[in-house]
């Protein structure tokens, strides 16, 4: 455990850093961001087409809230996380890549869940809003985090069985 | 128990600690802000007069007050800058520590959740201070970095950084899964992470008698 607990923090703390560079965080962070954004209001719109968006701001048109979605609210954090572990853990790189790829895109599913919910959640009460933005989302994504990594684990211990 | 019962019985009791964290939020905090005060009033005494923590909320005062939009020392202004900071935004690690420690049965588990608790709680302390030294370098700017013993702007930023993002979320997962992997219980509930100890769990665990676990590779004992 010790290896793998080694491995990770080394990762993880050295991909947050270059998350965390100024040329990172414009050339990928932020247009990912905006991306996010976009998606989340597509998604929102067939059911309320009141909703704009503009850069990482998505804006309803009727009662002019809007919510702005900042470092750590992007799922970019809890990839690092996922990606961190994966890599951790032996592996071959095939396998590595696709539970990085269906890790990333199950955290980020969970992440539009976040941002629509805190949309609507902040129009009706920002009380509410910020608890659950600030407190629930973060440890509900990291649950999403977890349940990914054991299955990917479970998925690669059957391989190495069958083989 | 499989895994999906022990998720779902992990997010049922969020409900209830996150519930008794929000009433509580203020004691939970106290050992780890205790801590931070300690530390912080040893490391920087030139630059913080004092640090109060009511309901939750941490008050620090500076040794600088505010003269015509300049930094002078407070009693030559009148009067002191300060900040709070809000213990919730990094101690909500313990309820969600809570609900997956009690989400599983495992021995000892009040020692264990004892445990964890005291790590959890300096890693909250460690946070603070963070959080504390971000404040005190968008407060004081550069009369605080030029000071020998604070680090440099970069520094300060990315363990803030990680204070706030990374480990309130993270350290719950890593401190539980370090208290419980000698656990017979989690053993048998995620077998991909200790296939080896598979049967004996499932002996303790009795119920039923399903075939021999496959010997795989454990990531955890290597």
């Amino acid at each position: 455990m010790a290896r793998f607990l080694i491995i990770f923090l080394v990762v993880l703390a050295l991909l947050f850093t270059l998350e965390m560079l100024e040329p990172v965080q414009q050339h990928v962070v932020q247009p990912f961001t905006a991306a996010l954004a976009d998606i989340s209001a597509a998604l929102i719109m067939p059911f309320d087409d009141q909703v704009t968006t503009s850069g990482r701001v998505i804006r309803h048109t009727g009662n002019y809230f809007a919510v702005s979605i900042e470092a750590g609210c992007n799922g970019v954090e809890a990839a690092i996380v996922l990606i961190a572990a994966v890599i951790a853990f032996p592996a071959r790189w095939l396998q590595k890549l696709a539970a990085i790829g269906i890790g990333f895109f199950a955290i980020q599913v969970m992440n539009i869940l976040r941002i629509i919910s805190l949309f609507y959640l902040g129009m009706w009460n920002m009380e509410v809003f910020s608890w659950t933005h600030l407190y629930l989302w973060p440890v509900l994504i990291m649950l999403d985090v977890l349940v990914v990594f054991l299955f990917y684990l479970r998925v690669v211990n059957r391989q190495a069985v069958a083989a | 128990m499989t895994p999906l019962g022990f998720f779902g019985r992990a997010l049922c009791l969020l409900v209830p600690c996150f519930a008794l964290w929000h009433y509580l939020a203020h004691f939970i905090a106290a050992p780890g802000t205790w801590l931070t005060a300690k530390i912080l009033m040893l490391w920087l005494p030139d630059y913080i007069s004092s640090l109060s923590f009511e309901n939750g909320v941490v008050t620090v005062i500076t040794t600088y007050g505010d003269m015509n939009g300049e930094l002078v020392p407070s009693a030559r202004a009148g009067g002191a800058v300060g900040f709070r900071m809000n213990t919730r935004t990094l101690s909500y690690s313990i309820p969600f520590f809570t609900a997956l420690h009690f989400a599983v049965r495992l021995p000892s588990a009040v020692d264990s959740y004892l445990r964890g608790l005291a790590i959890l709680s300096l890693l909250l302390a460690c946070g603070l201070i963070a959080v504390s030294l971000k404040d005190l370098m968008l407060t004081l700017g550069s009369t605080f970095l030029a000071a020998p013993s604070v680090p440099p702007a970069n520094v300060i930023a990315l363990a803030y950084q990680l204070s706030t993002l990374i480990v309130p979320p993270l350290a719950p997962i890593l401190v539980w899964a370090l208290e419980a992997r000698h656990s017979p219980a989690v053993q048998a509930l995620f077998p991909a992470l200790f296939p080896g100890k598979k049967e004996a769990s499932e002996a303790e665990e009795d119920d039923d008698h399903r075939p021999p676990p496959p010997v795989g590779r454990s990531p955890l004992e290597r």
